[in-house]
């Protein structure tokens, strides 16, 4: 526990900071320690002390910013597990039957290679044989390693958000309202106490009604591609690849400001998920731009032209959207033909739903779209030019 | 309960036949659910949206008005203490579909099923907080009117 006494040597040794430094540190206030008791809660804050030194800050600096509370970060000590057992790679090689340089591999995707940190925990070590077991059930080795690099990746950011939202909307309240930095520190490790056992289940929760989803999706997508007779390729995924961006939004910012402009984009992509179709996905947001795909393009293109229909004034999205194949990797989309869907973009007016021949060819006579041929267009990167057409709503009286 | 005829339709099985009184009184009871329930209420509230329905087949509109530091309200009426910001134009059974997320707002447009009126920063505002609705809504009808019940496709 982060409350329990430990020797000054321990927290020396847990801080990475001598001894001496430590007692000075705790002289001047800026680690908490009563009366020489020394806890790993301190030494922890001489972690960050270090840190935050390193990076050019003086200790007046973080003198005064542990009296305002900012520097509280001790209570996590009590709420993580500290590393017990400490686990070699070899050692874990040899549990695992796994080879030394794979275990490294495996923890360079999860972001903290054995290189830098030269031991493993046991809790590392346990996932290790986990992955042993999802390999021994059958699941290829590629497989494996992209969807560990999904996952970090995925819940790097979940951790992130998790963090700057306690900050934004527990700490800074705190440090506001000016309270004792150690009252502080209490509050938040309480706070900390009750969500953090809430929100794996959550997770795992949310977690498996996408994987039902999904795999729903996954079978439907066979289904079909079997009836079409299309020729499968390996890796490869045929979708409906849409590309959905605000024109005008770089005057918008200028000329509303960066708060509203970030609002903006929010409750755009807020307004995207509100209104796609069930078997269509956000892959990714990159600013005013969103991602999405599709294994139907009818349903995709119809609802760009009804997305499109909400927006009469600036700033207006403007879409592009192109039926083919990619290779999915790393829960993202890659080839030539996503490269040509973001060109294709590029080339609509705000209010325009550009697509290209595949997505007309493979709509076909609809009952609510038409497609207005503009022309073959030069696209960079792409040697010949692209046929493309507007797609708009058929009026109701056709 | 009267009973709901299913045909067949372009976006799947579209419920035909909806009773404008079950329809009225499942979303009434949705929308006290909504604001009701701990999580959803205050999001509802703090959009401080004024939302009109308009189902031109059974002749209801309903008004629909978010305020931050009061209860949610809404009126069965043409008339309303408020003025919208946002209309929502469709049929019981397109709107009985969007009500349980079975149905995309934006595809119900293209296809000429909806109609939506409202300055666009509007509908970004009201779009989203519209949704909140559907699980409320959900949850009355499987309790109360399973006829309203729109199997997943």
């Amino acid at each position: 526990m982060a409350d329990e006494s430990i020797s000054i040597n321990e927290a020396a040794r847990i801080s990475g900071v001598s001894a001496a430094t430590l007692k000075r540190w705790a002289e001047t206030n800026v680690i908490p320690v009563r009366g020489e008791r020394w806890t790993s809660a301190a030494a922890a804050q001489a972690r960050v002390v270090a840190r935050m030194i390193d990076r050019g800050h003086s200790l007046e600096e973080l003198r005064r910013a542990v009296r305002d509370g900012r520097l509280a970060f001790g209570y996590v000590e009590d709420l993580f597990p500290g590393r017990e057992h400490e686990v070699s790679p070899e050692e874990a090689a040899d549990r695992t039957g796994l080879e030394p340089e794979l275990i490294e591999r495996v923890m360079t995707l999860l972001g903290t290679p054995t290189a830098l940190e030269g031991v493993l925990s046991e809790q590392d070590a346990r996932a290790i044989e986990d992955m042993a077991a999802v390999l021994d059930a059958g699941l290829p080795l590629v497989a494996l390693l992209q969807l560990v690099r999904v996952y970090a990746q995925s819940i790097r950011k979940i951790a992130e958000a998790e963090v700057r939202l306690f900050h934004l909307f527990v700490h800074e309240p705190l440090i506001r309202e000016g309270v004792d930095a150690l009252e502080m520190a209490a509050q938040m490790e309480g706070l900390a106490r009750e969500l953090l056992p809430l929100t794996s289940p959550l997770m795992e929760y949310i977690h498996r009604r996408y994987l039902r989803f999904y795999i729903e999706q996954d079978v439907v997508g066979h289904m079909e591609v079997d009836f079409a007779g299309a020729q499968r390729q390996m890796g490869r995924v045929q979708m409906a690849f849409c590309f959905v961006d605000l024109t005008g939004f770089t005057r918008y910012t200028e000329e509303e400001g960066d708060e509203e402009a970030l609002d903006l984009i929010e409750r755009f992509v807020e307004t995207v998920e509100a209104t796609l179709p069930i078997e269509a996905t956000i892959v990714k947001t990159i600013g005013d731009e969103a991602m999405i795909v599709s294994p139907d393009p009818v349903t995709l293109t119809e609802w760009a032209v009804g997305f499109l229909a909400l927006f009469a004034e600036r700033p207006q999205p403007r879409v592009g959207v192109h039926w083919g194949h990619a290779v999915y990797r790393d829960g993202d989309y890659f080839g030539t033909e996503v490269n040509l869907t973001h060109r294709v973009v590029a080339r609509a007016l705000g209010g325009e739903v550009m697509v290209t021949t595949s997505v007309v060819d493979a709509i076909g006579n609809s009952p609510h779209l038409e497609f207005e041929p503009i022309g073959r267009a030069e696209l960079k990167g792409f040697p010949q030019p692209v046929e493309l057409f507007v797609a708009t709503a058929r009026p109701p009286d056709e | 309960m009267g009973e709901a005829a299913v045909v067949r339709g372009e976006a799947g099985e579209v419920e035909a036949g909806i009773r404008p009184e079950d329809f009225r009184a499942a979303l009434e009871r949705a929308l006290a659910e909504a604001d009701r329930d701990e999580r959803i209420g205050p999001r509802l509230r703090a959009t401080r949206m004024r939302l009109r329905f308009e189902f031109p087949d059974c002749g209801m509109v309903l008004n629909v008005a978010a305020e931050s530091d009061s209860e949610l309200r809404w009126a069965f009426s043409d008339e309303a203490d408020w003025r919208p910001q946002l209309e929502l134009r469709m049929d019981s059974a397109v709107a009985n579909r969007y009500l349980q997320g079975r149905e995309s707002l934006a595809i119900a447009i293209a296809r000429g099923r909806a109609r939506c009126l409202g300055s666009s920063r509007v509908a970004l505002l009201c779009l989203p907080a519209a949704r909140l609705i559907c699980e409320p809504y959900r949850r009355v009808i499987e309790q109360s009117f399973p006829e309203l019940v729109v199997p997943s496709a």
